[in-house]
């Protein structure tokens, strides 16, 4: 029983947050410049809770330099991107 | 017997067999494209020449580099890496023998696709091999030769894909016993930082031509649009074309690394300082690529740091000179053919690297840029460091791939030609720094005459060596002279290993100069040597499959249909059918048998499967390919001064609803990769069919989706503006990798209907992973294209 906790409190964390956000969205009060990276950081512990259970990281640690090295250069093209706007 | 030559060379998945199809292929797209180069130094010798059109001048230095850069240089240095990479770390073969054939035909298809524009109407590709936007945009280069370019581009960068995580699997995975990693020979630590290089720089080149593809055929505006256009296309080209450069390169600096230790005999002075300086080369050389971009006005403070980090990546070049330089000083060194072809590298490295420095300044990058001063420098970097050690690698491992050898005279003749004519060619572009690049003519007032008449006169030259150089290997194919077994005194492991007959004898190539690598090894040396040498020969037709070339060529035809019509687009899916169907038919039916590796040397990946260490390797491209996607949706959002509010066009509740549906398909595929490891197999079926109907209920309701949108009134569709196009494409991508994710459900359920095997947990879990990273993209996609 205990191999099906792991993955239905992944599951409830990242379906909660998907929730959180819609709820937060539906806000018109709330200014762009504050939701948006709340949103995005939301989208991120997402992201990193699959990470870990999903792609078995968590299990088989090894990979963990893969993860980190493709993050690594998934965020350098888009931050010089990014940074390449002149204005 | 002439029908089971043939079917040897399109079925084989031996690794030995398809270094030499590289090698073969390679060298034949190398041959057009010095033709092109030739065309064009002729157009060029004199002023006011009508030799060449401009249209057939364009076409041919657009097709010249990408046949250069992406079906010669680069695949020269991989068939090496396909024939010596097992060897030398005492491996049978590859990973994934089928997929290195998988590998081999993409890129062969590839090239045809490509090449075969020259035979369209309107002729091949002509924007330059950067393909610069906008001139690739289908306002400026409406011919089809423009989308054949960009399609056999998409099937090169499969192919690479495929092979990195081939090759990066086989040496993390298949080392002998006591082949740690300090121990592995240069040219397989080269290799594998070329292997790093390429899964994480051609994802970003697959981006981008899926966007240009998409724009010149659905409309879509990222490259033609002010807010992405050209600077959108500059960043995703270069953080590819940048690191390129090295994947041209390292190759050829590890087989000269190889050499140079065999020649002077002596061990490489201090080896780690060189594997250092290698993971550097790959961490920087992604950090560089803006200074291709110092004119195209991009943050000032960028350009600064551009500045800085191309300067940096000299130092670690800088360590590799002075280690090679080092290696030979006050050692005995003989100068065979291949030494002196690696000591040309070397120098044209040297000038070649200098000249480097000047371009990464910013202000003398504003003065050359654009002219034939870059052409002589990357030249020298990229097609002389590059080919002069290839050639010597040629030399040098020719003796073992075919026992026997070439004649020494007639190499030195073709390095003492190669070398004038290379030298005349570039070396004289240095002082036309005023004179700009592809331009089809000039005039006779402009004073650049003679010098381009001696770079003219130099290609002749140089082409005349590469003639040498092919009745050298011919005649050694006829009738040259029996090789000894080792006949350079090799110290690597694929010198124990010995086509043309009886074992070499290693103990003398390890003493010899006092490295002595094979002894070093915990293994049995012996039984190293008999485990590669059972390839091909003894294991026969089990190493064949006609599945790869199959497949290659439906998924060629396919996308060569994108330039010749539907019908051929259509004729080419169902070739992929056929040939996907018959794949998993061998799959299911155990066709296809390779004799498993004994555990080797595998740290940090020793409690792994290797499946599980490909698939990692795969998603670890995929996460660049969808970052350059997201990061480019963020480039033109950033860029664009109205972008609808969430939820004026898209239906929230609708989309969060299905989000959720594909997390919980995340969670039956889960559970059932978790109950699997828990031993606990009662219920994976029904999780897995659970995992497969979540998911298709997540396409249903994103194609009502599209529906919705594309028949709204008004209709938001990929050509109403960037939201339409960065929506449509970036869904429409992931929305593919769900489907193929549903494929490969269905093809686990058919396989495990008759019971478990381990090998069938196996696959459960390693596809558990490539779920869980199309659920991961999702978590980004929804906020970013519905929320903010």
């Amino acid at each position: 029983m205990g191999y099906k906790l792991t993955p239905l409190a992944v599951w409830g964390y990242v379906v909660a947050v998907t929730i959180v956000q819609m709820v937060l969205v539906s806000y018109q009060s709330l200014s762009s410049s504050f939701l948006n990276p709340v949103i995005i950081v939301l989208a991120f512990s997402e992201a990193a809770l699959i990470v870990m259970f999903g792609l078995q990281i968590w299990y088989e640690k090894p990979f963990i330099i893969l993860a980190v090295a493709s993050a690594f250069f998934t965020a350098l093209a888009i931050t010089l991107a990014l940074g390449s706007i002149a204005h | 017997m002439v029908k089971t030559w043939i079917k040897r060379w399109l079925y084989t998945t031996d690794h030995k067999d398809v270094g030499i199809l590289y090698f073969v292929t390679s060298f034949y797209f190398g041959f057009l494209a010095a033709l092109l180069a030739l065309f064009m130094r002729t157009q060029l010798a004199v002023p006011n020449n009508k030799f060449l059109g401009a249209a057939e001048y364009n076409q041919a230095v657009t097709m010249h580099g990408l046949l250069m850069v992406f079906w010669f240089l680069s695949p020269l240095g991989i068939a090496f890496a396909n024939y010596f990479i097992p060897p030398q770390i005492g491996a049978k073969d590859l990973a994934f023998p089928r997929l290195n054939a998988l590998s081999y035909w993409l890129y062969a298809f590839g090239g045809l696709v490509t090449f075969i524009g020259f035979f369209s109407p309107g002729g091949a590709a002509n924007a330059g091999w950067t393909n610069y936007s906008p001139l690739t945009s289908i306002q400026f280069s409406p011919n089809a030769g423009e989308t054949l370019a960009a399609a056999g581009l998409i099937i090169v960068s499969a192919s690479v894909t495929v092979g990195t995580i081939n090759i990066l699997t086989t040496i993390l995975f298949h080392r002998a016993p006591g082949m740690t990693f300090m121990k592995m020979p240069m040219f397989t630590w080269f290799i594998f930082f070329t292997m790093l290089q390429m899964l994480w720089s051609f994802p970003s080149l697959l981006a981008g031509l899926i966007m240009l593809e998409s724009d010149r055929l659905l409309g879509t505006m990222f490259f033609t649009s002010v807010a992405g256009g050209s600077i959108l296309w500059d960043n995703v080209f270069w953080f590819f074309g940048h690191p390129e450069v090295y994947v041209v390169l390292l190759p050829a600096i590890g087989a000269v690394m190889e050499i140079f230790q065999v020649f002077s005999n002596r061990a490489l002075y201090a080896k780690k300082v060189a594997v250092g300086a290698g993971f550097a080369i790959v961490a920087i050389s992604f950090m560089i690529y803006g200074h291709h971009m110092f004119l195209t006005g991009i943050n000032v403070t960028e350009q600064e740091v551009f500045t800085i980090n191309t300067e940096t990546v000299s130092i670690p070049f800088g360590a590799l000179m002075v280690i090679f330089i080092a290696t030979m000083y006050r050692s005995a060194v003989k100068l065979a053919t291949p030494m002196l072809f690696a000591l040309g590298s070397l120098a044209i490295f040297v000038i070649g690297g200098l000249t480097g420095v000047f371009n990464s300044s910013l202000a003398l990058d504003i003065a050359q840029r654009g002219t034939f001063f870059v052409v002589g420098h990357f030249h020298y970097v990229m097609v002389g460091a590059s080919l002069f050690g290839l050639f010597g690698a040629t030399y040098y491992w020719w003796p073992k791939m075919t026992g026997k050898m070439l004649s020494e005279s007639l190499g030195k003749l073709h390095f003492t030609v190669s070398i004038i004519g290379f030298n005349l060619i570039f070396f004289p572009m240095f002082f036309l720094m005023d004179m700009p690049r592809r331009i089809v003519t000039y005039t006779a007032d402009t004073g650049w005459g003679p010098l381009n008449l001696l770079a003219s006169i130099g290609a002749y030259i140089f082409i005349f060596g590469h003639i040498i150089f092919l009745t050298n290997l011919l005649r050694s194919y006829a009738r040259g002279p029996p090789a000894a077994p080792n006949p350079w005194n090799g110290t690597t492991l694929e010198w124990t290993s010995w086509k043309g007959g009886g074992p070499s004898p290693i103990g003398v190539a390890a003493s010899s100069i006092g490295r002595p690598l094979l002894s070093s090894l915990s293994a049995d040396p012996h039984s190293v040597r008999s485990s590669h040498e059972t390839v091909g020969s003894e294991i026969g037709h089990q190493h064949w499959s006609s599945r790869p070339i199959e497949l290659s060529l439906g998924l060629a035809v396919a996308l060569a249909g994108l330039g010749f019509g539907f019908p051929i687009f259509v004729l080419g899916l169902v070739i992929l059918a056929w040939a996907l169907v018959g794949w998993v038919s061998d799959d299911l039916h155990d066709k296809f048998l390779v004799p498993d590796e004994q555990p080797g040397n595998r740290w940090p990946f020793q409690t792994t499967t290797k499946l599980k260490l490909g698939m990692w390797a795969f998603i670890s491209s995929e996460f660049t390919f969808f970052g350059v996607l997201l990061g480019s949706y963020a480039f033109v959002r950033y860029n664009f001064s109205y972008w609808p509010p969430p939820g004026s066009i898209h239906n929230i509740p609708i989309a969060g609803a299905n989000t959720i549906i594909l997390l919980t398909s995340g969670l039956t595929m889960l559970l059932a990769v978790q109950s699997i490891k828990a031993g606990t197999i009662k219920h994976v079926r029904a999780l897995l069919g659970s995992t497969l109907a979540l998911g298709v209920v997540f396409m249903i309701i994103k194609g009502s989706e599209w529906y919705d949108l594309l028949t709204g009134s008004p209709p938001f569709t990929p050509q109403t503006g960037l939201p339409g196009s960065t929506f449509f494409v970036i869904t429409g991508i992931h929305g593919a990798h769900v489907t193929a994710g549903l494929v490969a459900l269905v093809y686990l359920l058919v396989r495990t209907r008759n019971g478990w095997t381990p090998g069938k947990r196996a696959t459960v879990e390693h596809f558990g992973l490539y779920w869980a990273f199309v659920d991961m993209v999702w978590v980004f996609v929804f906020p970013l294209l519905y929320l903010v």
